[in-house]
């Protein structure tokens, strides 16, 4: 019964990462096309974030439902402790980032524009969590 | 091998330090010609201080429970952060009094209502006492 669920959410997750590849292709698509017009392209970034979420969500399931169909296990106690610890460290910085460039925006006089600035900081909030994630993960004294 | 006093003594003397980092900054930041948020700092860095000067140096000592809530309340406010970041900004489009805000009032306003859950998450998870 598990092996046919598992196969079910398997081809669920083969659609959902051709989805999102045909999200990040779109999305990209018209962020050239707005950049090539002279046009903001910061409304298509959320396009551009929700299939890359989609796509690293549907590779992670894809890895596990493969694993579990094997008899293996891919994500234990260890691996939710890591992702919890490399959240608390992004957690750190993102506040920290907030703070140092609201502190920098005010001393400096710089004018950021909060939805621009707060994109960037988003993303490398994002990329920081997998980064601190993986080395954590791979350096494995957690 | 540490013991436990001087295990409470060194995250105990990491937090005096972080407050006069804090003091120290918002006294920069007055001398900056910003002497509002260089206010905010120096009362956030001498209320830390003050509060760490009421509950003495037991409460900096972390064993490996609190250590995992404090790691699982980070974990819950990290989310919790990201998504009044996201709320804000699809708001910001939509609600011009949020769009045209100053960067520094938004930025605090996300650190503090990130800094509240985590409080509170802290809370929570040491007083259920299953964080493991």
């Amino acid at each position: 019964m598990k092996l046919k669920e598992n196969k079910k959410m398997l081809l669920m997750s083969k659609i959902n990462l051709a989805l999102s590849v045909f999200l990040l292709a779109l999305a990209s698509f018209r962020i050239l096309q707005n950049i090539y017009e002279g046009k903001p392209y910061y409304d298509q970034l959320p396009f551009l974030l929700f299939g890359l979420a989609l796509l690293i969500t549907a590779y992670m399931n894809i890895k596990r439902f493969k694993a579990e169909s094997e008899g293996k296990t891919i994500a234990d106690e260890r691996s939710r402790r890591v992702g919890e610890k490399s959240g608390l460290f992004a957690y750190l910085l993102l506040l920290g980032s907030l703070i140092v460039s609201g502190l920098a925006n005010s001393i400096f006089n710089l004018r950021l524009e909060y939805t621009s600035t707060v994109y960037v900081i988003l993303v490398a909030s994002l990329f920081s969590w997998i980064i601190i994630g993986y080395y954590l993960d791979k350096k494995g004294e957690v | 091998m540490k013991t436990k006093e001087s295990r409470e003594d060194k995250d105990y003397w990491t937090f005096v330090k972080a407050c006069l980092a804090i003091i120290l900054t918002g006294i920069a930041v007055f001398s900056l010609g910003q002497p509002f948020i260089g206010s905010e700092l120096i009362l956030i860095g001498l209320g830390m201080t003050l509060l760490s000067v009421l509950f003495g140096k037991k409460h900096h000592f972390q064993d490996e429970r609190t250590r995992r809530a404090r790691e699982k309340a980070g974990y819950n406010a990290y989310v919790a952060t990201l998504v009044a970041l996201l709320f804000l900004m699809a708001f910001g489009k939509i609600i011009p009094a949020i769009g045209a805000a100053n960067y520094w009032n938004i930025s605090e306003f996300v650190s503090f209502a990130g800094f509240i859950p985590f409080l509170i998450y802290d809370w929570y998870y040491k007083r259920r006492g299953e964080a493991e």
